[in-house]
């Protein structure tokens, strides 16, 4: 699985910038189920309805093909777009 | 007077805190002093709260006490906003009913948050005749409050959530720093936030999918415009700012500049965003921050030009201070009806700047005013006119006539760029939409009394029961 995560919006605006990018393919099996986990529940989730919450736009390639999840930051740290953050960013 | 846990009783009245028995009561001793005239016994409900001016940064305006005119519990809360820091909350107000603590502490960041939020919505409640404006959930009757987080989450940001029924405020550390930024802090990011919870419960569908950029501009610019028109609200402020810039509006000063602390703390140095500015639909981007700064620029503008008209005609009867303080008044409630009788769906700059100029023109403002309004958003290429703008271009506006208009006065103009990329494109929001209806606020000042009986003959009122008059109220209104 390969993903693209593009930030925008938040208090302070500016223009989307890409903030991940990583194939799966080539981590190790619990980074790579990680992410592919947080996917697989952010699939599920429907993004916050308000104003100034910081959104992330996830491009996925996999068998599927390519699809685009939305999510927002919510404030809960179980929200699983931080978990996709934090596996996705890890060095 | 008695004062006793926020109710300042008159003689002859008198009120106890909720889990004080009778025998307390009956032991406190109240004055009687003979009257030679007969005077109505008052009830004076509310409390004190220290807050922050500005920010943390604005060393010049700092802390003040602020007094909140109506029944606050312990929280804070009362019918339309809980307060929410696990491990603090709820915070208990002191025998005097007021909440006062150190404003760099969980309590204070509470008292602060609180204070500022009811004084901003109080503020557009103000504006409406004092009808109560549903949040965007209160509807068929339900009068659930906002929930506020001072210390929100860790990060930059500070939200609007329909979806979670709360305002959430970050807090972070800038690069290079050691000292914490609370968003909580700011007046501007108190007042942004709350603004677009009371915009989206009178315009629910402006966050819906399918508007325009210019649809979440003209939110972001209510947000921005709401903290400039909180402060212009306050009279120790308004003076602070006069002191500062002499009374010209487009000098460098803390008003223009929004969420100081905040912006410098993302590394901006002229706060978050500046609404003293020159920008054109050309100029920005299609992001709906960017977008929203030629809106509040431009209603910035035309504050600046009818207090300069303002300030001259009535020199001789007001101070400086009460004529910026009305004209923001008056320009504020301006640009809240003409929100408010915008499309319900997909609201452009220039749908907003044509209903200003109607109403302006129904309720007899001068024609200048309408001059103004046209003058600076076609310069800002929302409006195009029919008939050249020759005073606008050569700098001849006569800024003393109240008559003056350049060109004519006209009370509908084109847009500018229809095809503008701000017009095409859509914002990337979900939400939903609905209707709503604000029927007349009605006081229930008599319940208030039957209340006050209560306690004086001993009984124990909860908390529920203090707001449930408010909260019946409400429901009454949010159907």
């Amino acid at each position: 699985m390969k993903i693209v995560i593009n930030r925008s919006g938040g208090l302070a605006g500016g223009e989307p910038e890409e903030v991940a990018r990583v194939d799966t393919s080539g981590l190790t099996p619990s980074r790579a189920e990680a992410i592919e986990g947080a996917v697989r529940e952010l699939r599920q989730r429907t993004p916050e309805i308000g104003a100034d919450l910081i959104q992330y736009e996830i491009v996925v390639q996999d068998r599927m093909g390519q699809s685009t999840i939305v999510a927002t930051e919510d404030g809960d740290p179980r929200n699983p777009v931080y978990k996709l953050l934090n596996a996705a960013s890890a060095p | 007077m008695l004062e006793t846990n926020g109710l300042t009783i008159a003689e002859g009245m008198r009120s106890v805190p909720r889990d004080i028995s009778a025998e307390f009561f009956e032991s406190i001793e109240v004055e009687a002093r003979p009257r030679p005239i007969p005077s109505p016994a008052g009830v004076f409900l509310g409390s004190r709260f220290k807050i922050w001016k500005q920010d943390p940064t604005v060393g010049t305006l700092g802390c003040r006490l602020t007094y909140i005119p109506q029944l606050v519990l312990d929280g804070p809360r009362d019918a339309r906003f809980t307060t929410v820091l696990p491990g603090t909350t709820p915070v208990v107000r002191n025998a005097t009913g007021d909440f006062i603590f150190d404003c760099v502490s969980p309590e204070g960041d509470c008292a602060n948050t609180y204070a500022v939020l009811r004084q901003t919505l109080t503020m557009y409640e103000r504006a409406r005749s004092g009808a109560a404006i549903p949040w965007a959930w209160n509807r068929n009757g339900n009068t659930e409050p906002i929930s506020c987080f001072p210390h929100g989450f860790a990060g930059a940001n500070a939200f609007y959530s329909r979806t979670q029924k709360a305002l959430r405020f970050g807090r972070f550390t800038p690069s290079g720093s050691t000292t914490e930024v609370f968003t909580c802090r700011s007046l501007d990011i108190l007042a942004h936030e709350c603004g677009h919870a009371i915009l989206d419960g009178l315009k629910p569908g402006w966050l819906g999918i399918g508007n325009p950029p210019q649809t979440g501009g003209l939110h972001e610019a209510f947000g921005d415009l709401t903290a400039i028109f909180l402060a212009l609200s306050q009279l120790d402020q308004v003076e602070a700012f006069l002191a500062m810039t002499k009374g010209d509006l487009h000098k460098k000063n803390f008003l223009a500049q929004l969420a100081e602390e905040f912006g410098a703390g993302i590394g901006r140095d002229m706060g978050l965003r500046n609404a003293d500015n020159d920008l054109k639909l050309s100029e920005v981007s299609n992001e709906v921050h960017s977008v929203s700064q030629v809106f509040t620029g431009g209603i910035y503008d035309v504050l600046a030009d009818i207090y300069t008209f303002e300030k001259f005609r009535q020199s001789l009867t007001k101070d400086p201070a009460q004529v910026l303080l009305e004209t923001a008044q008056h320009l504020r409630n301006l640009v809240l009806n003409a929100f408010v009788q915008a499309p319900d769906v997909g609201a452009t700059y220039a749908s907003v700047v044509n209903k200003m100029l109607s109403i302006s023109h129904a309720q007899g403002d001068p024609a200048i005013y309408r001059t103004f309004i046209r003058n600076r958003f076609t310069f800002r290429e929302v409006v195009i006119s029919s008939n050249p703008l020759n005073a606008m271009a050569t700098g001849t506006i006569n800024i003393n006539d109240a008559n003056f208009v350049d060109g004519e006065d006209a009370l509908a103009m084109e847009m500018a760029f229809p095809h503008h990329p701000s017009m095409m494109a859509t914002q990337d929001r979900s939400g939903c939409c609905g209707t709503m209806q604000l029927p007349e606020y009605m006081q229930a000042e008599q319940k208030l009394h039957d209340n006050l009986r209560r306690l004086i003959d001993g009984e124990t009122l909860t908390d529920q029961e203090m707001l449930l008059d408010e909260t019946e109220r409400l429901r009454a209104e949010f159907t």
